[in-house]
């Protein structure tokens, strides 16, 4: 399988008509309000107002549009140049990369070399995540994965 | 002073209040776009994958700066001295090159200044210019009066230059504030207007303006500027001067419990404490020898002592003319037209000199 790099967003807005599965990427924005009672509340807005800091949440939503099940479902998602993933919102525990997609596995078995030392990965050290589903998706079945970053 | 290690230190602490990896942060203006891919499988046959859509967004612009006294103490300064100059660093935290304003303000008289003055006066003169690169204020190359294009990230310093007025009291202070706010930087070699943020509802797909800087020390939090104060601290010398007559013998007693009759020879003793905190230089003695007395030759003595309040009698003997050559030290003496004159040329911070002539009473 062939990893698409960003850039291709051209193509994709002109996705083939025999494309049976839609993937549908939105970036939100994640706002803390602090209510008079003193209590937080999280809301999600539209990325229209992200400054350097902010945590942004980018949520992948796919749905099977044929009448056949969908297998070996595997979604990938280069995490965008400027973000640092802070966690996964949903959609399981993905597989990470360090290194563009050359190796994968999870956070804590990956390393970090960096000056001469290594280190186990952090989430911010993450350039991409890729979800593997278990179970074929029916026909007309849909789900989202979704993780949250931060604009360096 | 150790201006060096302060700033050091000041600047390690200017990092890590701004928050580390995201010092400045992302480019303002820059679009952030996420585009996702699935493959998968249908009865057994892998199908081309497919691509997302390209979600995306405009960073805006984290609007944040730091102003920072350099050298964390007073600048010291004499009254009268003219183009002192007090320096600060001005550091652009945000995520665009930016323009910056500067304005240099006073305190109000007897406010708390910032090294723990109190403010007695104003300076004159006081202008602001912005370094070239040298860190050192240079009045021929330092001329611009704002802050052109400052990169993200970059720092430069700033002067702010004033005249000293006279007659403050040594350790009187003049405080003083420096405001740099931020303006656009779009333009090269022209001072850009004030920056706005963006208000009421967003502008999807543009980029905003957000202000994300603190408070300073006479401005608001998100309000686009910010300030910190310094001081000028006066010092000048201050001269405490007394006259004491002391009678060393007359003609009947001779100097057992001498009296002040006809013939009695009369010391005086002129005494000069410098309580200031630099040294008075140039100070010259004049006395006019009193009536009804003689001045005795060749009795001027400079710079002698003084314990407990007591004038020793010790010194440089001086001769009456007003040359210095044969004397044996800086200081002279002379005696003219009636007027003792003696040049002691320096006297120290909290030194205590003295000099002393003698008359007979006709």
């Amino acid at each position: 399988m062939k990893h698409l790099l960003l850039g291709l967003s051209a193509l994709a807005l002109a996705a083939p008509a025999f494309a049976d599965v839609r993937l549908f990427s939105t970036v939100q924005e994640e706002i803390v309000i602090q209510k008079p009672n003193g209590g937080r509340e999280v809301k999600l807005v539209a990325a229209d107002s992200v400054a350097p800091g902010d945590t942004v949440i980018v949520r992948v939503a796919y749905a099977n549009e044929s009448d056949k099940p969908a297998s070996d479902i595997v979604i990938s998602n280069p995490v965008p140049e400027h973000l640092s993933l802070v966690d996964i919102r949903e959609g399981g525990e993905p597989a990470y990369s360090v290194d563009g997609g050359k190796t994968w596995g999870a956070l804590s078995a990956l390393k970090i070399v960096s000056g001469g030392e290594t280190r186990v990965a952090k989430a911010a050290d993450v350039t991409n995540v890729r979800w593997r589903l278990t179970q074929p998706l029916a026909p007309g079945a849909a789900g989202a994965v979704a993780f949250s970053a931060r604009l360096n | 002073m150790t201006r060096f290690p302060r700033l050091l230190a000041m600047t390690a602490i200017a990092g890590l209040a701004s928050g580390g990896a995201w010092a400045s942060g992302t480019t303002a203006g820059s679009t952030i776009s996420n585009t996702a891919t699935i493959g998968y499988t249908v009865g057994g046959v892998q199908q081309p994958d497919v691509n997302s859509n390209a979600a995306s967004f405009v960073v805006d612009m984290l609007v944040n700066m730091s102003v920072a006294e350099v050298g964390g103490s007073a600048t010291v300064v004499v009254p009268s001295a003219a183009g002192q100059v007090s320096a600060f660093t001005v550091t652009n935290t945000s995520n665009s090159t930016l323009d910056f304003i500067l304005a240099p303000t006073q305190d109000a008289n007897g406010a708390t200044t910032a090294f723990g003055g109190t403010d007695a006066g104003n300076a004159t003169n006081v202008h602001v210019y912005v370094d070239n690169g040298d860190n050192v204020f240079n009045p021929a190359q330092d001329t611009a009066t704002y802050i052109d294009q400052l990169a993200a990230d970059a720092s430069v310093k700033v002067f702010v230059v004033a005249d000293i007025p006279f007659g403050l009291a040594n350790g009187a202070a003049i405080g003083l504030t420096l405001t740099a706010t931020a303006a656009s930087g779009t333009t090269a070699s022209s001072q850009g207007a004030a920056l706005v943020a963006t208000s009421g509802a967003d502008t999807p797909g543009s980029m905003d303006i957000v202000f994300g800087d603190t408070a300073g020390d006479t401005d608001s939090a998100n309000d686009g500027k910010y300030s910190d104060d310094d001081e000028y601290r006066i010092s000048s010398a201050t001269m405490l001067i007394s006259k004491i007559a002391r009678v060393l013998s007359d003609p009947f007693n001779g100097t057992t419990n001498p009296k002040p009759v006809p013939g009695a020879v009369i010391e005086y003793c002129i005494v000069m404490q410098n309580t200031g905190s630099v040294s008075a230089t140039g100070l010259i003695v004049t006395d006019t020898v009193p009536a009804h007395t003689t001045y005795v030759a060749g009795s001027i003595k400079s710079a002698g002592s003084v314990t407990s309040g007591a004038c020793n009698s010790d010194g440089v003997t001086e001769d009456d003319d007003a040359s210095d050559s044969g004397e044996p030290d800086t200081a002279t003496g002379s005696f003219g037209s009636g007027v003792v004159t003696v040049n002691l040329a320096t006297v120290a911070a909290s030194q205590t000199l003295t000099a002393l002539f003698r008359t007979t009473i006709d």
